[in-house]
C-alpha cells in the first residue's frame, strides 16, 4: 500500500510518463470469459454407510438435471474414506480433468437417524467453498442427497436452491377418447411418485399453496368442473365453494389465505376470490368475455390474468380488488395462462401465434422472449428460485403430453421424469 | 314400481303446475331415485353425483337425429343446422318431461386448458338458451363444460378438431 | 425471563465454549460452519460435519495414476496439472539484467518449483536494453529479439509506464484462465471487484487475492460477489507462476509484489 501511495505521488508529480490519470481510471481490468459450459464436477460414492452410493448418484443426477453441471461419478471414479472427505487430494482431481467435488459421508446417529455430510470443493483452486451436515431418518437419505445437490448448485450458481423440492402434476393415461387423468405428486427427480386422485373423475390444474402443505385443483364431478381445497398431509378435501357452480383456474394468494379462481356462468367467465377457509366469493372482473387464468405477484399487490374481452386472449393486470384493469401484451398473437414469477420480475405465459410456445415477458410488459419451440407448450409453472419453467408439449396424433423444463435465462428444455404422460405441473416451494 | 310414482308424481305435478305457480308441491315424498336437491351449503364433493340414462339417450337421439352440435373455431354461435337439431331436442325433452338435461359444451385441443374451460361453457350456454326458447323450462337444464378434456376424434387434423367443437345434451335423472 | 442456578450455570458453559470456539474458528483450527435452527422435522441441519476431517489425519496416499485415465471427460477448463510447466507461447521470459544486478539474477533463477526443466527458464545474457521504455517488455515476449540500447544500472523506477506495462504483462499471463471461465448468470457483467495480490518473487501468490471492493447493484454483488471471487481464485490458481522481471519486483517506488487490478466478466 505506501508503494502503492509513493506511486501515486510519483505520478502527481508529473515524472517523465504520459499518463497523470488518478488510480482508478488507470488501474487495469481483467475480463473473465462467461464461457457457456458446464462445470465438470466429481461425485463419488460416499463412504460409511452403504447409502453412501445412492447419495452421490441422487446429487450427481440432481445436479446434472440443472444443466449447468457434467457430473462424472459415482461410478467409474476413485472413492475416498471419511477421513479424506474433508480433505480431499486436489492435484489428483485436478490431473482427472474436474474443476470441482462434491464429498461426504454417511453415519449412523446414536438417536438412530443417519449423518450425512456434504463438502463442496473448487478442484482448480485447491479449497473448500461449503461444507454441511444433515441429520434424517435413515428412510430419508434422499432428502438428505436433494439438500447437498441444493448447497452445490447455490454455491456454484449464485442462484436460490430449488431441488429439495416436490412436483404435483395431472398424470394422463389412456387412449385419447378415454383418457385417465389423475393428480399425482412426486419429488423432483420423479422419485416417491403416488397418486392422490383414485381417476375416477377427470381432475387437471394442480397448484401448491405457498408453503406446499395444499393443493387446489379442477376435478368434474357430477359432470361439473369444480375447484376443490386439498390437504396434502391427510387427504382430505373439500369444494372451494358450495353449491353447485362451475368453477376453475384455481390459485392460491402468496399469503396462503385465499383463493382466486375463475367461475363460468350465463356463457360469461369472470374472475372471483374467496377465502380459503371458506366464506363467500368476491367478484373482481365483469366484463363480458372468458376471464381466466389469475396468478398473483409475490407481493401479492396484483394479479396478472388472460382476457378475451377485446376480441382476442391477451394477458392483463389488476389490483386483488379488481381495480385498475389494464392490459400488458401487445405482441402478435394470444396469450393465455400468465403466472408471474416467484422473484416478481417475470411473467411466464402460453404464447398463441400458430404453434403454442413458452414465454416469458417483463412483469411491467414488454421484453418478451420466447423460450420454447414445441407444436403444443402450455400450461407454465415456476421453480421457486425462478430459474426454470416447467410446462406441458403436447405433439400431434394420440400420445399424451409430456412435462418438461426449461431454464428461463434460454437453452434446451428437458423432459420431467414421470412414469407416465403428464400435464399442468406446478412446483412446491423448497421443502423445510 | 318407482317409474310408477314417478310418472305419477309428474303427472300430477304437471297438472298442478299449469293451474299457477304458487301451488302447493305434491304431497308423495321424493322417491329415492329422484335428483336429491343440492344442498347449496355442503362442500362435501359427494353430494354432487349425476346418473345419466342411456336408453333414454338412445332415444332421444333416435328421436331427434343427434344429441350434439357443433361449432366453428372459436365460436359458440348455432348454424342452422344446429338451430334444427336443438328444436327436435326441445321436442324430445318436451314429451319426456320426466328427466333433465345436462347441455355439455367441449372444445378442440387447438387451446389452452382453462380457456377451453370457459369456451366449452360458453357453447353450452348458447346451446341451453336455444332450448329454453324452444320452450324447455330452464329448471331441467344444467349447463356444464369439459373444456378440452373429452375428445371423441383423436386425430390432431381439422376433421378431428371440428367433430370435437361441439355441445352434448346428455339426459339425466 | 427468570434463570434458576442450572440454567445460569449451563448458560456459562455454552458461552464459555462459544468464546472458544469462535476462538478456534478465527485461528483457523476448527471448520465449522454456523447453521440456521433447524426448520423441520425432517432435515436437521447439524453443526459438526468435519467432526474427523478435523482431526490431523495424514491424506492417503494419491491413487496411482493408472487410475486417473478412467476420468476421460475432461472439460476444456483443464487446468493445468502442477507438476508439468507448459507456459503458454506469449508468455515473457525473465530476462536477468546484467552485472549490477547480479544478486537479483542470482536469485531469480532457482525458483522452487522442482520439476521444473531449467531449460525452460535460461538465464538469458542480457544484451537487451534495461532502460524501462515504452516497450520494455515487447522485448521479453520474442526473447531472442535485442534492443542494443546499452544497460543502464540506475533504471530501478517503478514508474507509471513500467507499473502499466507489468500489469498487462500480468493480464496477458492470466487472460487464456479468464477466458475460460463459466457463465455466471444475468446481470454478472455489472459487477466489478477490486482485487489485490501480494505475489513472491517466484510469481506466485504469497496469499489468495483480496477483494478490496466491489461495485454494482447490491442485490448483484449479492448474488454473484461470491462467484466472482471464485473465479479470480481460479484464474490465479492455474495462471501462475507469473513470469515478471525481478528488477521490477520490488523497487523504491513499487513493484509487481503488490498488484491491484479490477476483474469484471463479459
Amino acid at each position: 500500500m505506501r508503494l502503492i501511495l509513493s506511486l501515486i505521488v510519483a505520478g502527481l508529480a508529473g515524472s517523465a510518463v504520459a499518463q497523470d490519470t488518478p488510480q482508478a481510471e488507470q488501474e487495469p481490468e481483467l475480463v473473465g470469459g462467461s464461457v457457456r459450459t458446464n462445470v465438470a464436477i466429481a461425485v463419488p460414492v460416499m463412504p460409511g454407510d452403504m447409502v453412501g452410493r445412492q447419495v452421490a448418484e441422487v446429487i450427481a443426477s440432481d445436479l446434472r438435471s440443472t444443466g449447468l453441471f457434467t457430473p462424472l461419478g459415482p461410478g467409474g471414479i476413485p472413492g475416498y474414506s471419511v477421513a479424506e472427505a474433508g480433505n480431499p487430494a486436489y492435484p489428483n482431481w485436478r490431473n482427472a480433468g474436474v474443476a470441482a467435488l462434491v464429498s461426504g459421508y454417511v453415519e449412523p446417529r446414536a438417536d438412530g437417524r443417519i449423518t450425512v455430510a456434504c463438502y463442496l470443493h473448487d478442484v482448480t483452486a485447491g479449497r473448500q467453498l461449503a461444507q454441511q451436515g444433515f441429520a434424517v431418518a435413515s428412510a430419508d437419505w434422499r432428502r438428505a442427497a436433494h439438500k447437498c445437490a441444493d448447497l452445490v448448485y447455490s454455491r456454484l450458481s449464485g442462484q436460490q436452491p430449488y431441488l429439495d423440492t416436490r412436483i404435483v402434476y395431472v398424470a394422463e393415461t389412456g387412449p385419447k377418447n378415454n383418457r385417465q387423468k389423475r393428480i399425482a405428486l412426486m419429488d423432483s427427480d420423479g422419485s416417491n411418485h403416488r397418486y392422490l386422485t383414485v381417476g375416477r373423475n377427470t381432475a387437471v390444474t394442480p397448484r401448491f399453496s405457498p408453503r406446499g402443505d395444499k393443493l387446489v385443483y379442477v376435478s368434474h364431478i357430477g359432470r361439473r368442473p369444480r375447484v376443490l381445497l386439498y390437504d396434502v398431509a391427510t387427504g382430505q378435501e373439500r369444494l372451494l365453494i358450495p353449491g353447485n357452480h362451475i368453477t376453475f383456474a384455481p390459485r392460491f394468494s402468496p399469503d396462503g389465505r385465499n383463493v382466486v379462481f375463475s367461475m363460468a356462468n350465463g356463457g360469461n367467465t369472470d374472475i372471483y376470490i374467496v377465502s380459503a377457509s371458506g366464506g363467500a366469493p368476491r367478484q373482481l372482473t365483469s366484463a363480458p368475455g372468458a376471464d381466466t387464468s389469475p396468478s398473483f405477484s409475490p407481493d401479492g399487490r396484483q394479479i396478472v390474468f388472460e382476457s378475451d374481452r377485446s376480441g382476442t386472449q391477451q394477458l392483463y393486470v389488476m389490483s386483488p380488488d379488481g381495480g385498475g384493469q389494464r392490459r400488458i401484451s401487445f405482441g402478435g398473437g394470444r396469450y393465455a395462462s400468465p403466472v408471474w414469477s416467484p422473484s416478481g420480475n417475470l411473467i411466464a405465459f402460453t404464447k398463441i401465434s400458430g404453434p403454442f410456445r413458452i414465454g416469458v415477458m417483463n412483469a411491467g410488459g414488454g421484453g418478451e422472449r420466447i423460450l420454447t419451440d414445441g407444436w403444443q407448450d402450455e400450461g407454465p409453472s415456476w421453480a421457486p428460485n425462478s430459474q426454470f419453467v416447467m410446462f406441458h408439449r403436447s405433439t400431434q396424433g394420440g400420445a399424451p403430453a409430456r412435462l418438461y423444463a426449461v431454464p428461463v435465462g434460454g437453452g434446451a428444455a428437458r423432459s420431467m421424469p414421470t412414469p407416465v404422460g403428464g400435464s399442468d405441473p406446478a412446483w412446491s416451494p423448497v421443502n423445510n | 314400481m318407482n317409474k310408477t310414482i314417478l310418472i305419477g308424481m309428474a303427472a300430477v305435478a304437471l297438472t298442478v303446475g299449469a293451474c299457477g305457480r304458487k301451488q302447493a308441491p305434491p304431497e308423495i315424498p321424493p322417491a329415492d331415485q329422484a335428483p336429491p336437491p343440492a344442498d347449496p351449503n355442503s362442500t362435501d364433493p359427494n353430494s354432487l353425483e349425476v346418473v345419466e340414462l342411456p336408453a333414454l339417450q338412445a332415444d332421444l337421439v333416435a328421436k331427434a337425429g343427434s344429441d350434439t352440435v357443433y361449432f366453428g373455431t372459436d365460436e359458440y354461435s348455432l348454424d342452422q343446422a344446429s338451430q334444427a337439431t336443438l328444436a327436435a331436442q326441445a321436442r324430445w325433452m318436451l314429451a319426456n318431461p320426466n328427466v333433465r338435461a345436462s347441455i355439455e359444451g367441449h372444445a378442440d385441443e387447438r387451446g389452452t386448458r382453462e380457456y377451453n374451460q370457459a369456451l366449452g361453457e360458453r357453447r353450452a350456454n348458447a346451446a341451453r338458451d336455444y332450448l329454453v326458447a324452444q320452450g324447455v323450462p330452464s329448471t331441467r337444464l344444467v349447463v356444464t363444460s369439459w373444456g378440452k378434456e373429452r375428445p371423441v376424434a383423436t386425430g390432431s387434423n381439422e376433421e378431428a378438431w371440428a367433430q370435437n367443437r361441439r355441445a352434448a345434451t346428455v339426459i339425466i335423472r | 425471563m427468570k434463570m434458576d442456578r442450572a440454567e445460569l450455570l449451563g448458560t456459562g458453559a455454552a458461552l464459555a465454549f462459544h468464546v472458544l470456539l469462535i476462538g478456534a474458528l478465527s485461528i483457523g483450527l476448527a471448520r465449522v460452519t454456523s447453521t440456521p435452527e433447524p426448520p423441520s422435522m425432517e432435515v436437521e441441519f447439524i453443526d459438526e460435519v468435519a467432526m474427523e476431517a478435523a482431526a490431523p489425519t495424514p491424506i492417503a496416499p494419491p491413487p496411482p495414476a493408472s487410475q486417473a485415465p478412467e476420468i476421460g471427460q475432461a472439460e476444456p477448463e483443464l487446468p493445468t496439472p502442477e507438476p508439468v510447466v507448459a507456459p503458454p507461447p506469449p508468455a515473457p521470459r525473465v530476462v536477468p539484467k546484467p552485472a549490477p544486478r547480479a544478486p537479483e539474477r542470482a536469485s531469480a533463477k532457482p525458483t522452487p518449483r522442482p520439476a521444473t526443466p531449467a531449460a525452460a527458464r535460461p538465464a538469458k545474457p542480457a544484451p537487451r536494453a534495461s532502460r524501462i521504455g515504452d516497450d520494455f517488455l515487447k522485448g521479453i515476449a520474442d526473447s531472442d529479439s535485442t534492443s542494443d540500447a546499452p544497460a543502464t544500472p540506475a533504471a530501478k523506477t517503478f514508474n507509471a509506464t513500467a507499473r502499466t506495462s507489468v500489469g498487462q504483462a500480468i493480464l496477458r499471463q492470466v487472460q487464456p484462465c479468464a477466458d475460460r471461465q463459466p457463465f455466471i448468470g444475468e446481470g454478472a457483467d455489472q459487477i466489478r471487484l477490486r482485487i489485490n495480490l501480494k505475489l513472491a518473487r517466484s510469481g506466485r501468490l504469497t496469499r489468495p487475492p483480496t477483494v478490496l471492493g466491489m461495485t454494482g447493484d447490491p442485490d448483484l454483488r449479492a448474488k454473484y460477489g461470491d462467484l466472482l471471487e471464485d473465479q479470480v481464485r481460479r484464474i490465479f490458481a492455474q495462471c501462475t507462476p507469473l513470469r515478471l522481471p525481478a528488477d521490477l519486483y520490488d523497487t523504491p517506488t513499487g513493484g509487481w509484489n503488490d498488484f491491484t487490478f479490477t476483474y469484471r466478466v463479459n
